[in-house]
């Protein structure tokens, strides 16, 4: 649904984003990370089309950027930090004349159901100016869908929001994605992409770093496992090498071992290590599968980008 | 659609309706302050007063118009206008209507207010003589053309200043020249030839609408977003 291929956008002598592709398809929360100034709102820009690239070009539902941003931005639904209201209309009034903005054929009707799911139905007729923070947010992505879009780009959309409201947004923005959307998270809320997004693209400089799934990323390229054990140290050493399975840490406390290991294949692996722990005399208390954050990996790249 | 959410957002607050009262009531003051004074009237001192009747409601547009972009890239709205599939023309053309036609009826009303006052004043049949209807239409044509003219140069002013402050304080500048022209132009009315004030009227015209084309071209809708 949304392609970036090799774009590049300049403002003067500096460069905002540099050859950035990737792809988010129907159905897929992708979360594009990146400090401050990265180019991520850039990027999102130039996807919604009121920002043309220098080099490159970005589809969106099979539509070029360049060739046609009219009809790209009538296939987008932005949201960004900021709600940005006219906050002298009310709800209704807003809402109606953005529908009309985007063409829906029935404006009345579709207001009145965006607003029921978003819960604001007895603030329709108040003035924007009235409303809470969170209410604004809701405005804001009641806004983002009155036209049905089948893309969403969400720019920090949790900004500013308290923990309950922010839940409900999470909420909101995986019942989009059951729906087959295409969803852009720009945000350095670390928590929020590890709990919502599928795939993570990060963005330094200008400059992807890094894509991977976000699953992936946590578990930081290889799965990594943990055992602790009630054994002795010299034979789980014995019986791992026995099995072909590299010790990476190895700590002894309180009569009890914690062991670590890497493994490409879990099945596989994991089975050998067992039996071969097993069959030393080793009692094993747990085995868990050791998982970064994203923060953890998200600070690791860009680090690593940066050296 | 975006001219009538235009005036809504321009009017919607009491200082911009201050504003256009005052300017639409302060030559009927003026001239009521003249007649105190024991002047009688002149045909020359009812035409500049009729002039003023005109043009002082225009000035709304100033504010209105230094606020069409400026306010909203300082208030951040425009990033919404800008995501929806609305072409430059159409947010510009809007923008100007939502300047031109507000400030245009507060002129036709002030017209209309001023010839009542000044009839009441000076009596009916004196300033249907000096102020034929010929002249009055002549002072409305002339208002429109100085409402499009500051609209679509300060426009342009607004389409590049970061503020709206900022857009008004150049458009004040703007005005000071813009003053200048249409005094003359409205001496021009009463004394030249029909032709010459056509021609006249032609040059203004072209001159907005090269200030209009100016104004989406500064204005385009990367630079608007780029600067935020």
């Amino acid at each position: 649904m949304i392609e970036v291929r090799d774009v590049t956008r300049r403002f003067g002598s500096f460069t905002a984003l540099s050859h950035a592709s990737f792809v988010v398809a129907g159905g897929e929360i992708v979360a594009l990370l990146g400090p401050n100034g990265a180019g991520k709102t850039t990027a999102s820009r130039i996807i919604a089309g009121i920002l043309a690239p220098t080099e490159g070009d970005a589809m969106v539902d099979g539509i070029s950027v360049r060739d046609d941003p009219d009809r790209v931005r009538g296939r987008i639904g932005l949201v960004t930090d900021s709600p940005s209201l006219y906050e002298r209309m009310t709800l209704r009034a807003y809402l109606v004349y953005f529908a009309r903005l985007y063409d829906v054929r029935s404006p009345a009707s579709r207001v009145a159901k965006l607003v029921e799911l978003m819960g604001l139905t007895p603030s329709l007729d108040r003035k924007l100016a009235a409303f809470s923070r969170g209410m604004k947010q809701k405005t804001a992505i009641a806004r983002a869908l009155v036209h049905e879009p089948p893309v969403l780009l969400l720019d920090e959309p949790a900004t500013a929001l308290d923990p309950e409201m922010t839940q409900t947004l999470r909420e909101l923005i995986v019942s989009l994605r059951a729906q087959h959307r295409a969803i852009l998270l720009c945000t350095h809320d670390l928590d929020e992409a590890q709990r919502i997004s599928d795939r993570v693209v990060i963005v330094d400089r200008g400059r992807i770093v890094r894509e991977a799934p976000t699953v992936e990323l946590r578990s930081g390229g290889r799965p990594s496992f943990r055992a602790e054990l009630v054994a002795d140290e010299a034979s789980v050493r014995g019986a791992l090498a026995s099995v072909g399975v590299t010790v990476d840490g190895l700590i002894a406390q309180d009569g009890r071992l914690e062991v670590r290991w890497t493994a490409d294949d879990p099945a596989e692996t994991n089975t050998r290590v067992l039996r071969g722990l097993l069959d030393a005399g080793a009692r094993v208390i747990s085995v868990t599968a050791e998982t970064r954050s994203l923060e953890d990996a998200y600070l690791a790249i860009i680090r690593e980008s940066r050296r | 659609m975006l001219a009538r959410r235009e005036i809504i957002e321009q009017y919607s607050d009491r200082a911009s309706i201050i504003r256009a009262l005052f300017l639409t009531l302060l030559p009927i003051v003026l001239l009521e302050v003249n007649r105190r004074q024991g002047a009688r009237t002149a045909d020359t001192s009812l035409v500049v007063f009729a002039v003023q009747a005109a043009l002082l409601p225009a000035a709304t547009a100033i504010n209105a118009a230094a606020g069409s972009f400026a306010a909203e890239k300082e208030a951040q709205t425009i990033v919404p206008l800008l995501a929806t599939p609305i072409r430059d023309f159409y947010i510009v053309a809007g923008k100007l209507i939502g300047v031109l036609v507000p400030a245009a009826v507060l002129s036709a009303l002030s017209l209309i207010a001023f010839y009542g006052a000044a009839s009441q004043a000076f009596g009916v049949a004196e300033v249907a003589r000096v102020l034929e209807p010929v002249t009055m239409a002549k002072l409305f044509a002339l208002s429109v053309f100085f409402i499009l003219t500051i609209g679509a140069w300060v426009m342009v002013v607004s389409a590049r200043a970061p503020t709206q402050r900022a857009a008004q304080q150049i458009a004040g500048l703007v005005l000071a020249g813009l003053v200048i022209g249409v005094t003359a132009v409205g001496s021009l009315v009463q004394s030249i030839r029909v032709e010459l004030v056509v021609g006249v009227v032609i040059v203004v015209l072209v001159s907005d609408l090269g200030a209009l084309e100016l104004a989406r071209r500064l204005w385009d809708r990367e630079e608007a977003v780029a600067r935020l």
